[in-house]
Formats: C-alpha cells, structure tokens, sequence
C-alpha cells in the first residue's frame, strides 16, 4: 500500500523547498523537490530524485546526504538555497 | 568583449523567454554578449524553474486577469511582470565573463542596478542571494541559468508594485491573504515611484548608462533570424503545458 507525504520549509538564509513523496513500507517510490532555490547545472535535479527514488526505509539521512552532495560534487554543481542535509530534513518530516 | 545592448521592448512571456534561450544559442555559436531591456505585454506571472505551478499560480486568476504564466530556465520565485510596473533585463555571456562563484557574479551584475538607482539618486544595496533592497525593502529581484557555457542572469527593477494584484495572481491561502499579511509584503517589498518621482524613461536610460560602465557597449537590436527562432522557441517550448506545467 503506496503512502504519500510533503512537506515544506524555508532554510534560514536560504530558500524554500517542497518535498512531496510516494512511499511503501520498505522503499522511496517517487520524489518531487520544488521550490525557489537554485542549481547550476539546472538539469541535476531530475537526477537528485531518481538517486532518492527507490532509497531504503527507515532514511539513513547520513548516507543520503552524503551520496547526494557526491552526486553534486561528481557534476561540479552549486546548489544555492539548501543543502543535501536539510533536504534529508525535509524528506524525514514528509515520512511521517 | 563587445556587448551588443537592445533598448527597452515590450514582449509577451513567452517571448522573452524564448529571446534569453535564443540569445544564449548564439553565444554558445560564438556570438556577442549581449544586455537587453524589456516588458511583458500582457502582465504576466514567471515561476522559477524549480516550481511547482500549482504551488504557485492561480491560473484561474490569471486567465480571467489576462495574466500570461510562463516556467522561467532560471531558479528562484514566483515573479508578477505588470506591463507598467517594472523594468526587466537579461544579461547573457561566455561564463568566463563573470566570477566563477555564483554570489559573487550575482553582485557584480547587481551593481550595475545599485549604479543606476544611484544615478537617480537613491541609495541600494545588494542583499545575498539575489535581490537589492532599499531601506531594508526589495526593489529589484533576480535569477541565474549556466548552461553549457553560457551564464544568463535576468532580473526585475521594480517601477510600481500592486501588492493586491499580485496576491490575486499568486497562490496564497484564503486565510493568508489578510489585510495583515498585505501589509506585511508592503512593508518588505517597494518600487522606485514610491521612493522618488523618476520617469520610467529615466530609469531605463539610468540602466542602459548604468550596465555600460566597465563595459565595452554597442547599441543594436534583434535581428531577424534571432525573432524568427524565438517565435519558434515561444510556439512550440514556453507556451506549452508540457513546459510550463512541468513541476
């Protein structure tokens, strides 16, 4: 039985960020971040949701953040407005 | 470099969306940086590229308003463009133009802005990440794309703000578009003409001044071939649902 979530926050001295999720007991089945924050390149989102998609549950947040933010550094990307932990953040209170 | 610099015009959103990626293709062919000036005919609402539309636009508002809503290829927040409220300009280049560090370049360009309102005689300030305030309020807003190779950086220089409109336009809830609320977004954001009376002609002209400094500018326009592609990019990418729906 497929659950769904969201959630939203605004990072102190960044932006705002919407994550809405899809999930089963055991694993990640969609997420869609939104918000007013930037990324450069802009096209690695799309890629920062499929390497949630499919993640574990329980969140390790740790390891999460850590493969996203190598994720970014693989790209030479800049994400502006939030960072890979306060997304796991973000995703954990979607979950609940 | 050379800038090529086009003189205020109005277009619709989809237009001026589809010039910047134009523009940005013809850098990317070796073509001249270029810095351009315009409006949005109709009054449009811009949503930055991370947004999710529902989120932010009452459509239906819009339509009935006659507001076009257009997906921007930049980040950042949901914009209100009215036709007589605000100057917008896009500044497009080689990324080595600019500082490698995305702030850094975002207050370089800024500066131009903060040169122009001070040519009219108003003191401005950048304000990390991306807007310049005056007296503590936000007059100009702006957003950046790196593309392959290319940095487009675009923004608004606010002339007349309608907070009412604008929380009409944008998705609020019932509750949250209190009186209170109203009032708190006036005492954030402002516009030149509450500041000073300044002709929009003025301020375009302090612009044009003000983004030549340290530059070396030439005076031009779009050519035909540029029009002709981003009528293309208009018709069949910014005013589709596919992009402007896409989150």
């Amino acid at each position: 039985m497929l659950k769904q979530g969201k959630a939203i926050k605004k990072i102190p001295g960044g932006k705002l960020v919407r994550v809405d999720v899809t999930y089963s007991p055991a694993r990640l089945e969609s997420v869609k971040i939104t918000g007013d924050f930037f990324l450069h390149p802009e096209d690695l989102l799309v890629a920062m949701e499929n390497r949630l998609t499919g993640a574990a549950l329980p969140l390790s947040k740790p390891q999460m953040a850590s493969d996203l933010q190598a994720l970014l550094d693989e790209q030479g990307a800049t994400l502006i407005g939030f960072s890979p932990a306060d997304l796991m953040d973000i995703l954990e209170e979607a979950l609940q | 470099m050379k800038y090529r610099m086009i003189p205020f015009r109005y277009f619709s959103a989809a237009m001026n969306m589809a010039i910047d990626e134009t523009l940005m293709e013809g850098i990317r062919a070796g073509g001249a940086p270029v810095i351009r000036f315009y409006g949005w005919e109709p009054s449009a609402v811009s949503i930055g590229y991370f947004q999710g539309l529902d989120y932010e636009v009452n459509r239906e508002a819009c339509r009935q308003a006659g507001v076009d809503v257009v997906r921007r290829i930049t980040g950042g927040g949901a914009v209100y463009h009215d036709r007589d409220g605000e100057i917008t300009y896009s500044i497009l280049g080689p990324l080595e133009e600019f500082p490698a560090d995305v702030i850094e370049s975002y207050r370089l360009i800024c500066g131009h802005i903060i040169e122009a309102f001070r040519m009219l005689g108003v003191e401005s300030s950048f304000q990390p990440i991306n807007d310049i305030l005056v007296d503590g309020k936000k007059i100009s807003g702006n957003a950046q794309a790196r593309k392959r190779g290319v940095l487009l950086q675009h923004g608004t220089i606010l002339y007349r703000v309608s907070v009412e409109t604008m929380f009409t336009l944008l998705t609020v809830s019932e509750e949250k578009v209190s009186d209170k609320l109203i009032r708190s977004v006036k005492k954030r954001v402002t516009s030149l003409s509450e500041i000073k009376p300044v002709s929009f002609e003025a301020l375009a002209a302090a612009l044009e001044k003000a983004f030549s400094q340290g530059r070396e500018v030439e005076m031009g326009d779009y050519t035909a071939e540029e029009l002709a592609r981003a009528r293309q990019l208009a018709a069949e990418k910014y005013s589709t649902e596919a992009w402007v729906a896409m989150r």
